[in-house]
């Protein structure tokens, strides 16, 4: 009798961690799937003829309640030269200070593709736990991105 | 096969599929439900009326050039686009039922879109110190509604 007991909990045991194993495995997959799913979701995103844009705003003053101020280096205007365009180069075009609100004007904008949009977003758009605004500082000024998704 | 071991495979599938079947739901779920919200409530809208006459006197007149249409596509689409869709002059259907005043067009915009005009041009409703757009010797001026 003792002998035929002591097998079952180790089946169980086998049995369980095969199902959470195999769990695993389908999670695993989903997540592959979802990825393979994004790049080709990006890519005909691409192909549609939608034309996303990089806005770029400019705040006349920024409380530190208001959000992060991330100061601007090179580095950033390498890595995103739609960026360099807008602040400091070609697509720079401000508006005046009096139309809309008078603390916040437009500085300029240009064309982006839906996977520059998305990385200026993931790199500068608001804060995903907070919601807050990023406000890049650069010669004394404060900048706002943001990007629209047509 | 082993009864024990053919039931193993067994489980083992019915976890795979079930975990798969799982986390696929959450996932529709919550795009449905973020794009059944993002949806519902509608889009801004760019409207854009043709001015002349006396209201020109003392305004503030931006000139559009090629950058502002580069930069804000739907103003291009209204103005001298496929949205261009002008009444005639006579017809008092303007929000200020003013002869001197006739409808160019509408367009669709986003959320940032309409925030970006407004900084712009000055194109929201309380506005009181509005300024005119010309464009090719035509005066304009826009506003953007929330739905």
């Amino acid at each position: 009798m003792e002998e035929d007991k002591k097998p079952e909990p180790r089946a169980r045991l086998r049995t369980a961690g095969l199902v959470v194993a195999c769990g695993l495995i389908g999670f695993v997959a989903v997540a592959l799937g979802l990825m393979l799913a994004d790049a080709a979701i990006l890519y005909a995103m691409e192909s549609s003829g939608g034309q996303p844009m990089l806005y770029v705003m400019e705040r006349a003053e920024v409380q530190p309640e208001w959000g992060v101020i991330v100061p601007l280096t090179e580095r950033d205007f390498a890595d995103h030269p739609a960026l360099d365009a807008v602040i400091r180069g070609e697509e720079k075009n401000p508006s005046a200070w009096e139309w809309g609100m008078s603390d916040q004007r437009f500085i300029g904008g240009t064309n982006v593709s839906y996977a520059e949009s998305r990385a200026l977003q993931d790199a500068y758009g608001p804060d995903r736990e907070t919601g807050l605004y990023l406000h890049l500082e650069y010669e004394g000024a404060y900048y706002v991105v943001v990007t629209t998704w047509p | 096969m082993d009864p024990d071991r053919k039931r193993l495979i067994v489980v083992g599938i019915f976890a795979f599929v079930g975990v798969i079947l799982l986390v696929a739901t959450v996932v529709l779920v919550c795009t449905t439900l973020v794009a059944w919200i993002s949806g519902s409530s509608g889009s801004p809208g760019l409207s854009v009326w043709e001015v002349r006459g006396e209201r020109l006197g003392n305004a503030s007149i931006i000139h559009l050039t090629e950058k502002n249409f580069e930069q804000h596509p739907a103003l291009d689409s209204v103005i001298r686009g496929e949205n261009r869709a002008p009444l005639p002059w006579d017809l008092e259907s303007t929000p200020h039922d003013d002869p001197d005043e006739r409808t160019i067009g509408h367009a669709p915009v986003t959320y940032v879109e309409r925030s970006v005009l407004i900084e712009s041009f000055g194109t929201d409703f309380e506005a009181q110190n509005r300024p005119y757009l010309e464009y090719d010797g035509a005066y304009y001026y826009l506003l953007v509604s929330i739905p």
